[in-house]
């Protein structure tokens, strides 16, 4: 398999689950998309340390996260994304459920919502969550317990004002 | 609770299974162009690899990492593709009147140390339609329709980024130049200034918005100069600021943006920026007429 061969069947392969996450963390469908295709680009321009890397969707999601986390951060704008696509295309709107939950992970600390999204949406076991935020098994595990816990808070108080 | 986060996964790769994607090779070609404009940037100048990149000379039939017949020539973006207007079918190459060099579109230079271009491409007449100002929310613009803007004959775009301390490319801003007659040139401008001052303040949807959580943005754009570059020039500001229906409270998506637009002659110039320092938007603004000047018939 050549190497544009091998990177398109990385792209193919991990994209939609890598955008999953993505969006999890940022709330934002087009964000999400264009950070996930950012990062792909730069595993391009980096593929031979991408293609040796032990887990290379892994090498693509950490450099996701960081593209996205570092835009979000700066609140930033769809400005740049319309200047050079125009408005976003009709993009599937994610469901009701899913924006309460997305919502609500996104008024967690960040480094809870990270950790729940590697957890749960990433499907990575704990000793990789610790391995790709840089911190013991011990704090990624405190992180998940202490995420779930506010996101039960919020998810309930929002139940509670639905029912009035 | 980890029933939520359980079933998240499974409910969003069935909410957003249909988005689109790029394909692999697009992907490809915006990392190749990156490379070789880092390329071009070094100090070791390679006055004919600049030439070539610049557009200034035909590209040779150079190897690249996954293609060897690829050429370094811009592609058109296939994500703005539309069915061309039969009455618009020829191509505009270097030779026609309506084609301009890289020199009419703000350079990394023109912005500063260590700043570089992410990404870079031309449009021919007809495939890309957007207005540069997001003013899609807003109800005046749902009215008359302002077209325009999209009867470019020409047009070139970047986006340009520079490192952050932490190893991240931070975006710095987008540029666009185009080309129209002069009059849909003078056209453009004086419809941008009539819409920003319709559109001047109004409430968006905002994502930040949930069913249990209502927000909604607050837009504003505001022009803050005029004539101060080129025939007709403008310097704007876009704030967005989303609020919650019932507390007023900020959700924390709050977004500012500057933006200026310049025109000399039959060219006009777009520039976007994230980082709110007007001071410098209206520089950059000045830069771009100087640049719209040298590829400019009229100056």
């Amino acid at each position: 398999m050549n190497q544009a061969d091998a990177f398109d069947e990385l792209y193919r392969a991990s994209r939609q689950r890598l955008f999953g996450y993505v969006y999890a963390v940022t709330g934002d469908v087009a964000e999400a998309q264009d950070a996930v295709q950012e990062a792909f680009v730069r595993a391009w321009q980096h593929w031979p340390s991408v293609r040796d890397h032990p887990n290379p969707e892994s090498w693509v999601r950490v450099t996701a996260t960081r593209i996205a986390v570092s835009r979000w951060r700066r609140t930033r704008t769809r400005v740049l994304a319309h200047l050079r696509h125009g408005p976003p295309e009709s993009v599937p709107e994610p469901g009701t459920e899913t924006v309460e939950v997305v919502a609500a992970l996104r008024r967690l600390p960040e480094e809870q919502r990270l950790a729940l999204a590697l957890y749960y949406l990433a499907g990575l076991p704990v000793k990789e969550v610790a391995a790709e935020t840089g911190v013991p098994a011990g704090t990624v595990k405190a992180r998940l317990s202490r995420g779930r816990a506010a996101l039960a808070r919020l998810l309930a108080a929002q139940v509670e004002v639905g029912d009035v | 609770m980890s029933d939520d986060l359980e079933r998240l996964a499974e409910r969003i790769a069935t909410d957003l299974g249909e988005v689109r994607w790029a394909d692999g090779v697009r992907l490809r070609t915006r990392a190749r162009r990156r490379t070789v404009r880092a390329v071009v940037a070094a100090p070791v100048a390679v006055a004919v690899l600049a030439a070539v990149v610049w557009g200034l000379l035909p590209a040779p039939r150079a190897a690249a990492p996954d293609n060897p017949t690829s050429s370094l020539a811009p592609s058109p973006s296939p994500s703005m593709s539309r069915s061309a207007d039969p009455a618009v079918t020829r191509k505009v190459v270097q030779g026609d009147p309506a084609w301009f060099s890289l020199v009419a579109l703000l350079q990394p230079a023109d912005v500063g140390d260590g700043v570089f271009v992410e990404e870079m491409d031309e449009q021919q007449p007809q495939t890309y339609g957007a207005w540069p100002f997001p003013t899609d929310g807003c109800p005046a613009y749902a009215g008359p329709r302002i077209s325009t803007h999209s009867r470019y004959r020409f047009m070139r775009w970047a986006t340009m980024v520079h490192t952050g301390p932490s190893g991240n490319f931070i975006d710095q801003l987008g540029v666009q130049t185009r080309r129209y007659t002069t009059a849909d040139a003078v056209q453009v401008v004086e419809d941008t200034q009539s819409l920003l001052r319709a559109c001047a303040r109004y409430d968006a949807p905002t994502e930040a918005s949930s069913k249990f959580k209502p927000a909604h943005a607050q837009v504003t754009w505001t022009i803050l100069a005029q004539g101060f570059a080129g025939d007709q020039s403008l310097l704007v500001r876009m704030r967005s600021i989303s609020v919650y229906d019932d507390t007023g409270e900020s959700t924390g998506n709050d977004i500012a943006a500057a933006y200026a637009i310049v025109r000399v002659g039959d060219l006009v110039a777009v520039i976007v920026s994230e980082q709110d320092d007007f001071q410098q938007t209206l520089a950059l603004a000045k830069k771009a007429g100087a640049r719209l000047c040298e590829a400019s018939a009229t100056c």
